[in-house]
C-alpha cells in the first residue's frame, strides 16, 4: 500500500485525471505532448523522452513533455518551447492564405481537435506569440464558417441530399477535413452535446447544429397544414 | 426539466407557426353569427358578405370547415413579391419583409390557395426570395465577431434556421480569443 503512495505511475495518473476534469474534455488526448527543449541536464529522467538514454540532455530537441507538465517546466525556465508541428509556420501560412483548403482535422492525431489543442498551446505561450496564434485560430475558424454552413445545409441527412452532393468532390473533401469541433462525433447522440454548453464551448459541434436546424426547417417547409 | 435538448434551445418551426396563429387576418365569412367572445378577444359579427377580422388560427379552422374565404394580406401578391425579389437581388442588405412572412405565406398557400391570385407564381417567388435572403445571411457569417453582431430585417424563420449555428460559432470564436493575462498568471502562480 505505501509503495503505491510513492508510485510514479499513480501520481501521473492522478495528474491526468485532474487535468481532464479541469478542461472538461476527456476525449482530448492526453497523449498530446508538447515539444520542448531542455535547458538543463536532468539525470535519471530519460524515460520522459522515451529514449534509451538514462538522462535528459540539455539542448536536446524533441523532448515530448506531457501537457500538464509543460507549464511548470516552461515557467521555471528549465525548458524552452518549440511550436508544435500542427501550428508551425508552414501550417500558419497555409491557413492564412486559404483557410478552406487545409485539412485541419488531419493535422492533430485521430481525434482531430486542432482548435482545442491550439487553444491549449495559446494558454502556454506568452503574450505576443499567444495573440498571434489565437488570431490565426480565430481567423481560420471564421474563414471556414460559410462553407461549413453550406455543407451542413446541403447535407441534411436525407437520401436525396446525399445523392445530390455525392458528385461534389470539393465539398466531400472539405467535409473529410473538418475539425472535431466542427464535425459530429459518431458515437454520440446528436442532441447530446447541446447539453454541455456551460462547460467547454469547444466541445459543441457546429456542424451538427447547423444540420439539425436546417433539417427541421426543411421538414417544416415540406409539411402541409391541409391534413389538420 | 424533461424537455429534450433540441427543444430547450430555441423554438421549433412548428412552434413558430403556432405563435403566428395570433396574427389578425381578414376573412369573408360564409355563415351568419353574432359576436363571439373568446379568451383572446371578441370577434365578429359574422355577416356575409361583410369582412371581419379574426386571428389566423380561427381563420384556418373556419377555412378548413369551408365556412369562410380568407382575404390574403396585401403583400401576398405577385406585384409586391416581384418588387421585393428585385430589391433582394440588387441590394446588399436584406429588404424589409413582414417578420413572420414565411409562416403566414405557408399557412395561406397550404389551406387557402384558392383565395390567392396565382398561387403557383407566388410560391415560386417566395422560394426565390428565401434563397436570395439565405445567400445574404451567409455573408453575415464573414462579419461575425464576438461578442455580438447586428443585422436588420431578419425574419423569424430565418432566425430559427441559423440561431444555434450562429450562437455556437460565436461561442467558439470568443473561446478562441486570448483571455485577460491576469487570470493565466494566477493559475500558474507558485
Amino acid at each position: 500500500m505505501d509503495n503505491e503512495y510513492y508510485s510514479l505511475d499513480a501520481i501521473l495518473a492522478e495528474n491526468q485525471a485532474c487535468f481532464s476534469y479541469y478542461y472538461n474534455s476527456d476525449e482530448l488526448n492526453f497523449i498530446e505532448k508538447i515539444e520542448c527543449t531542455f535547458n538543463i541536464e536532468v539525470p535519471g529522467l530519460g524515460y520522459l523522452d522515451n529514449a534509451a538514454d538514462e538522462h535528459v540532455k540539455a539542448l536536446h530537441r524533441d523532448d515530448q513533455l506531457p501537457y500538464w507538465l509543460a507549464p511548470t517546466m516552461l515557467y521555471t525556465g528549465w525548458a524552452g518551447f518549440n511550436m508544435p508541428r500542427p501550428y508551425n509556420g508552414l501550417v500558419q501560412n497555409a491557413v492564412v492564405a486559404e483557410p478552406r483548403s487545409v485539412k485541419i482535422g488531419a493535422l492533430v492525431g485521430e481525434n482531430g481537435r486542432w482548435y482545442a489543442f491550439g487553444k491549449m498551446v495559446v494558454d502556454l505561450l506568452s503574450d505576443p506569440q499567444a495573440k498571434e496564434l489565437a488570431d490565426i485560430l480565430r481567423q481560420t475558424f471564421k474563414g471556414r464558417l460559410p462553407d461549413l454552413m453550406d455543407q451542413a445545409q446541403h447535407f441534411t441527412g436525407t437520401a436525396s441530399a446525399a445523392a445530390r452532393t455525392s458528385g461534389d468532390d470539393a465539398g466531400a473533401e472539405f467535409r473529410s477535413g473538418l475539425d472535431a469541433t466542427e464535425r459530429e462525433r459518431e458515437n454520440v447522440d446528436p442532441y447530446g452535446h447541446l447539453e454541455g454548453t456551460d462547460g467547454c464551448h469547444l466541445r459543441c459541434s457546429v456542424f451538427v447544429m447547423a444540420q439539425e436546424s436546417a433539417r427541421q426547417v426543411k421538414a417544416w417547409y415540406e409539411s402541409s397544414d391541409k391534413s389538420r | 426539466m424533461a424537455l429534450p435538448a433540441n427543444l430547450k434551445q430555441a423554438p421549433t418551426p412548428q412552434e413558430l407557426e403556432y405563435i403566428t396563429g395570433e396574427i389578425i387576418v381578414a376573412i369573408e365569412p360564409l355563415f351568419r353569427m353574432e359576436k363571439v367572445r373568446l379568451v383572446s378577444g371578441v370577434y365578429g359579427p359574422f355577416r356575409p358578405p361583410a369582412k371581419t377580422r379574426v386571428p389566423l388560427w380561427l381563420a384556418q379552422s373556419l377555412k378548413l370547415k369551408r365556412k369562410c374565404r380568407i382575404v390574403p394580406p396585401d403583400w401576398v401578391t405577385v406585384d409586391f413579391l416581384t418588387l421585393r425579389l428585385q430589391q433582394e437581388t440588387s441590394q446588399s442588405e436584406l429588404s424589409k419583409m413582414p417578420f413572420r412572412y414565411a409562416e403566414v405565406a405557408k399557412v395561406l398557400l397550404d389551406i387557402a390557395s384558392d383565395d390567392i391570385m396565382e398561387p403557383d407564381k407566388i410560391r415560386i417567388l417566395l422560394k426565390d426570395i428565401r434563397e436570395a435572403r439565405q445567400a445574404k445571411s451567409r455573408q453575415l457569417l464573414l462579419a461575425l465577431d464576438a461578442p455580438y453582431t447586428t443585422t436588420e430585417n431578419l425574419c423569424s424563420m430565418e432566425i430559427c434556421e441559423m440561431r444555434l449555428f450562429f450562437s455556437s460559432a460565436m461561442g467558439i470564436i470568443s473561446k478562441l480569443d486570448v483571455e485577460a493575462p491576469a487570470q493565466d498568471e494566477e493559475m500558474y502562480d507558485f
